[in-house]
């Protein structure tokens, strides 16, 4: 076991050494020129921004840009729709060459790419909720539930700064669905968003009068290195110029929204005789620019001289380990990702004992068999993510409308990975208490299932683990586990390799143990091995 | 919308045929590898059976929920075949993720396998298929997760179709028949499973 470790670690560290050890690509604009197409990350779910219409294709005034850059440089446009949380990951791992996908600028981001400067756009904060909604003031949501959708930029300030509770889902439909349902008092959303499209005025919803808050201007990115490149010097000059020919308002009109205030002043700006060129460092002076970036992280934390040795030596940020609020999440996280795991076991190690004996001994009664049966096979086929959504958004919502009960995301997922894992020993139990009684067709159920267990044994293992590491899936519906929480910590600029490594040592010590239990289970049972 | 779902069936149904081809190809991939570590495992040399433990615990340890992200962020994102640059399939991704605990169950199944029959169990090939086919299962339910590095199957189609029509009724009847093809598609594959083990039995 201790060899095992000591290897682990060594490949740990030989890992993001071997991961980083790609040449830096210096001539992204070659590489598309060389392909004969431009990969452009857009939203897909952002009308109008980026939306999908009805043949699959992804339309609205992002791609709309990105198609006239692909037609400036002479080549062909693949529009690749992305997520707030994934789109500079994407970036960096050069999937996409250019990200133009409703992203505020903040100086967290701006370490992970390469924003273009000057931004062509300005969003802020508001809040969605339901009729009478008693705040005037966004002080006054200290401690109350606020839904978000994961990845967006003001999620951790919302937490920080307004002290709000977060419940961050995937996308916006389902955080609509939840504020709908009474689990947050209300949906914090860019005020950029067309909200006709998101039917919420028809479900009786309503934006609050509260000011908007965190402020940003909207940038494209590009991979780091790229900015003061050709690709990033190209990007840059054509929306300079777009601010000159007033062609991002017109490309807003186009698609419905009224003119801002922001874009006119822009205009103004950089229509102005020799005022916004690019100076001898080949930036933009600063009164051109809408301000810097927003800062949404922590402050800057002191690295203890090891870290700061690591960082010098292998170009590993380790960052997020010193960092208070960091710390607390991931902590909170391995909390809520074992209390699961312990609850969804010994879940489902019952469900299985009980649905397997109940299947056993209605063997020759069908009529009670079938409904076991019908309960076996809907949990077993159907994939646990899906279930998650439909019974936290579907039999949640109905709770909550009939007798204004909300079942918590713990509740829910525990009580479905039960479920989910369970059939899958209810059908091992089954088939080894069968095999069991063949040998002593005597004997009473209960005494042969301590050898049903012990011949089942593996698989009960197997399935044990798999629900381990499925408990990762209930961060669809807004429970902050471990994996939601490296997620959301890396979407706001911590460093990935890193966190990626401590997620997999984790599951790694994490399912060592929980298979270390059950031998010790198998020996309490009686039988060595 | 119930229109609107069935015209969208095709579209689903496509994405559905990639859910089958990834865990066959993982089930596949990974049972040969697997096998291949369990015969290491058994061969009594510590320098092949060591590496071949790790290699086991390594692969049966880490979700694969979290090996999609790893492997979409290892694996080159392009590559240049005979001077043309063609971008990989984030299928094949997927397919890769899942065939990583595919082989750490089959190492395991495979020397508990070999436990049993030393042990003069006639049972135990019985006992390992049905094992094999329900992991089957297991990494078709786990295909589903493949949306979430972007891989176009039938839940990542499903979320297009969703962030299409954004309300909440269309989420619930859109996931509702999405889980109708999986049920579907066990039912299936628990026949086979039936028809095979009768026949394990009866040989």
């Amino acid at each position: 076991m201790r060899r095992l470790l000591a290897l682990w670690l060594l490949l740990l560290l030989l890992w993001p050494l071997a991961a980083g050890a790609e040449p830096p690509d210096t001539g992204r604009i070659a590489h598309i020129l060389d392909r004969g197409r431009l990969i452009v990350g857009v939203k897909a779910d952002y009308p109008p921004w980026g939306i999908r219409d009805a043949t699959g294709a992804i339309v609205g005034i992002e791609p709309d840009l990105a198609a006239e850059l692909a037609r400036r440089l002479g080549v062909g446009l693949e529009l690749r729709p992305v997520s707030a949380a994934n789109r500079l990951q994407l970036l960096d791992q050069g999937a996409i060459d250019l990200v133009i996908a409703t992203m505020g600028d903040t100086e967290e981001r701006r370490r992970m790419a390469d924003v273009i400067q000057p931004p062509y756009g300005q969003s802020g904060v508001g809040l969605f909720v339901r009729p009478g909604f008693p705040f005037t003031d966004w002080g006054q949501l200290r401690g109350r539930a606020i839904c978000l959708t994961a990845g967006a930029y003001y999620n951790r300030p919302l937490a920080e700064l307004y002290l709000v509770e977060a419940l961050t889902f995937p996308t916006n439909a389902t955080a609509l669905q939840a504020l709908l349902d009474g689990r947050c008092v209300g949906w914090a959303f860019d005020t950029t968003l067309a909200r006709s499209t998101l039917a919420a005025d028809a479900r009786g919803l309503t934006e609050t009068p509260l000011p908007q808050i965190l402020t940003v201007p909207w940038v494209m990115a590009v991979a780091r290195g790229e900015g003061a490149a050709p690709l990033g010097r190209f990007v840059a000059d054509t929306v300079a110029e777009w601010h000159r020919t007033g062609f991002l308002i017109d490309r807003r009109a186009a698609h419905g929204l009224p003119e801002t205030a922001f874009l006119a002043q822009m205009r103004r700006l950089w229509s102005a005789e020799g005022l916004c060129l690019r100076l001898p460092d080949g930036q933009w002076p600063a009164e051109c620019l809408a301000g810097r970036g927003l800062r949404t992280g922590g402050a800057p934390v002191a690295l203890p001289l090891w870290a700061g040795r690591i960082a010098a030596a292998t170009g590993l940020d380790l960052g997020v380990l010193f960092d208070p609020f960091a710390r607390a999440a991931l902590a909170r996280g391995v909390w809520l990702t074992v209390g699961l795991s312990a609850t969804a076991i010994a879940g489902s190690i019952l469900a299985g004992v009980a649905l397997g004996m109940a299947d056993h001994a209605a063997a020759r009664l069908w009529l009670l068999r079938l409904p076991v049966r019908g309960v076996v096979t809907v949990a077993r086929m159907v994939p646990p993510i899906l279930q998650l959504y439909i019974v936290f958004f579907g039999l949640g919502s109905l709770m909550a409308s009939r007798w204004g009960i909300t079942p918590g995301a713990f509740v829910v997922a525990g009580a479905i990975l039960s479920a989910y894992a369970g059939a899958s020993n209810a059908v091992m139990i089954s088939a080894a208490l069968k095999m069991e009684q063949a040998q002593r067709p005597d004997a009473r159920l209960t005494t042969l299932l301590p050898a049903a267990l012990l011949r089942s044994f593996d698989g009960l293992v197997a399935v044990s683990v798999n629900i381990v590491k499925a408990a990762g899936m209930a961060s669809a519906i807004a429970l902050t586990e471990i994996i939601a929480t490296v997620n959301a910590l890396v979407a706001q600029g911590a460093s990935p390799v890193v966190l990626m490594n401590l997620l997999l040592l984790f599951y790694f010590l994490f399912v060592m143990a929980v298979v270390a239990i059950f031998r010790a289970a198998r020996r309490l049972l009686g039988v060595g091995r | 919308m119930i229109a609107a779902l069935i015209a969208a069936t095709p579209f689903l149904a496509q994405g559905f045929a990639l859910n089958l081809a990834i865990s066959a190809l993982a089930m596949g991939l990974g049972s040969t590898i697997g096998a291949m570590l369990a015969a290491l495992r058994g061969s009594g040399r510590w320098w092949l059976s060591g590496p071949a433990l790790f290699a086991t615990s390594l692969c049966r340890n880490v979700p694969s929920f979290v090996l999609l992200f790893y492997v979409a962020f290892l694996l080159p994102v392009e590559v240049d075949l005979a001077g043309r640059i063609v971008t990989v399939p984030l299928w094949i991704k997927a397919t890769v993720a899942l065939t990583i605990p595919v082989v750490g169950f089959v190492s395991d199944q495979a020397q508990g396998y070999r436990r049993q029959r030393s042990a003069g169990d006639t049972q135990a090939g019985a006992t390992f298929l049905v094992a094999w086919l329900q992991y089957l299962l297991i990494i078709l339910m786990a295909s589903s997760t493949a949306s979430v590095i972007g891989a176009d199957e039938i839940v990542g189609r499903a979320n297009r179709l969703i962030a299409q029509d954004q309300r909440p009724e269309f989420l619930l009847l859109t996931y509702g028949y999405v889980a109708l093809w999986f049920i579907v598609a066990g039912l299936a594959a628990s026949w086979l499973l039936r028809r095979v083990t009768g026949w394990a039995r009866g040989s």
